[in-house]
């Protein structure tokens, strides 16, 4: 088909947005922890955007996208990208090349697995964290983006996900909760150890993180027009109003609007909008992002506080039920009005793809909760999880890197 | 009154912290320091190469208690923080003339109490 100059330029310049976003999410969780440990986290971001680069190349991309005669994964035809078009596209993006595609999705397969970093900062093994993300992309992003993106049997049932609700934020979010549960709390877990060594750096991280969203929900369009304008209006709005929860909560609950909090917020918004963001219209994103601000605030104090489960930097709420609502939202507000390619939802007369969203949802949620745990306990019984206490307290930067975030020539800790 | 400064590795001021106020210590001084020995060596890595370095990052942990508190104090900052290697570092214990607490002006004993 042909290639149109102007969704390609969208396309390509999205793709950079997107790679943006994953040393920005390394500085936003960085900030938001000790410094001993804010190298780690620094390098599973950035290393795992190495990793995962190349594991998209030699496998990733065929599994995902390539034909598949049941539905569950795609076939072997574009391992290391052989034969995956140049000049001509593919009918998932009719009108950019076939590798602008397969590279554009890249950067989703990258950055997925290194949303699960925030939950377990602080005490997990680098081999582990190596061996993790390549069997999680594996074993679960890449059968469940088949199923969602590569006209898998999901998408055969009618699940729509425009840049990543079910695929990315529930699978992920979930895979968290896992995560969590499975590693432990940090030693001393309490106010102590939850200390932003680096609010300005988190600060940075967030607002690198929105603007690379603009290429995640509205790149997401393939194409360069009314699309990408809709998913970009929604995703600024809703992550404006989810801040803005944010923002009145922390200001209600400490007499004191908080910089940590008003960050979180908006990252949640965007996180909650990003199923949605091609399907509602902007009035409708409007009034998701309050929803999705109470949920993810409500949400981080039921989990982190009643439960006390140590997901450090919240991704289970941040990401896992922001994406849960906003995919939910699909079944309630889309409007084929506003993408004639999308469903309708319930208030557009078509109840059933409430139904029909949820059911994606729970199949992502059971399959990153379940799947994490599974490949969490395969590591822990070969090679081990978490780090030796003795480590843990010294801080994952020296004892996994050697090195320190902060050196002066006035002496290193150890 | 005597003034016990404990100079440990860093990792363990937390737990040294809290330790020490079920001991029944209030107040205490907390502080990050360089120390140096002619022994002790850390080696990190700068892209790939190991990098060996002689001043380490310490804590300084100090209080002021009462003399009767003394072998009390002593046995909570070595069991909170002794490993056995070397680098634990070490306790230094001094007599103190007075000690005046700012905000309620009283002395001694009843300087370091909870107010």
């Amino acid at each position: 088909m042909a290639i149109n100059p102007g969704d390609t330029s969208w396309v390509l310049m999205s793709t950079g947005l997107v790679l943006l976003m994953v040393p920005a999410l390394g500085f936003f969780e960085a900030g938001l922890i000790r410094s001993k440990n804010s190298l780690s986290t620094l390098m599973q971001t950035f290393s795992g955007l190495i990793i995962l680069s190349i594991l998209w190349f030699i496998i990733g991309f065929t599994l995902v996208y390539a034909p598949s005669p049941w539905g569950i994964i795609g076939g072997l035809k574009w391992a290391f990208y052989y034969g995956v078009p140049l000049n001509t596209s593919l009918d998932y993006a009719p009108n950019i090349p076939g590798v602008t595609f397969a590279t554009y999705q890249m950067m989703f397969a990258v950055i997925t697995p290194l949303l699960i970093t925030g939950a377990f900062a602080g005490r997990l093994k680098w081999d582990a964290f190596f061996v993790f993300i390549i069997a999680w992309s594996i074993f679960i992003y890449y059968p469940l983006a088949h199923w969602v993106w590569g006209k898998g049997w999901l998408a055969q049932l009618g699940v729509y996900d425009f840049a990543g609700g079910i695929v990315i934020h529930t699978s992920a979010g979930m895979g968290s909760l896992a995560a969590a549960l499975v590693l432990g709390r940090r030693k001393h877990f309490g106010p102590d150890i939850m200390v932003p060594h680096n609010i300005p750096l988190a600060v940075i991280g967030a607002a690198m993180l929105w603007f690379g969203w603009f290429g995640f929900n509205a790149g997401s369009a393939l194409s360069s027009g009314p699309l990408a304008a809709n998913a970009l209006i929604t995703s600024q709005i809703a992550s404006a109003t989810a801040g803005m929860v944010w923002l009145l909560l922390s200001w209600k609950k400490s007499k004191k609007p908080s910089v940590t909090g008003v960050i979180t917020g908006a990252i949640a918004g965007l996180a909650g909008v990003t199923p949605a963001a091609g399907f509602i219209s902007s009035q409708s994103a409007f009034f998701l992002g309050i929803i999705v601000g109470f949920a993810s605030y409500y949400g981080i104090l039921l989990i982190k506080q009643r439960l006390k489960i140590d997901d450090a930097l919240d991704v289970s709420s941040v990401h896992g039920i922001s994406g849960i609502i906003g995919s939910l939202a699909i079944g309630i507000v889309a409007s084929s009005i506003i993408n004639p390619s999308g469903p309708n939802g319930l208030a557009y007369g078509n109840a059933a793809q409430l139904g029909i969203q949820a059911l994606g949802v729970v199949i992502a949620a059971v399959l990153g909760f379940g799947g994490t745990i599974v490949i969490m306990k395969v590591i822990n019984a070969v090679i081990g999880l978490r780090v030796k206490p003795e480590e843990e307290e010294i801080g994952l930067d020296s004892t996994q890197h050697g090195e320190r975030a902060y050196g002066d020539e006035w002496g290193v800790s150890v | 009154m005597k003034k016990v400064t404990a100079y440990i590795r860093s990792q363990k001021a937390l737990k040294l912290k809290e330790q020490l106020n079920k001991a029944g210590i209030v107040a205490m001084t907390i502080a990050d320091i360089t120390a140096w020995t002619s022994y002790r060596k850390v080696t990190l890595q700068r892209r790939g190469i190991p990098v060996t370095y002689d001043l380490v990052h310490m804590a300084k942990i100090e209080v002021y208690i009462p003399d009767d508190m003394v072998d009390q104090v002593l046995k909570v900052i070595t069991d909170n923080t002794r490993t056995g290697e070397l680098g634990d570092g070490i306790i230094t214990v001094s007599n103190l003339d007075q000690v005046i607490n700012i905000t309620t002006l009283m002395k001694n004993e009843d300087a370091v109490h909870e107010p």
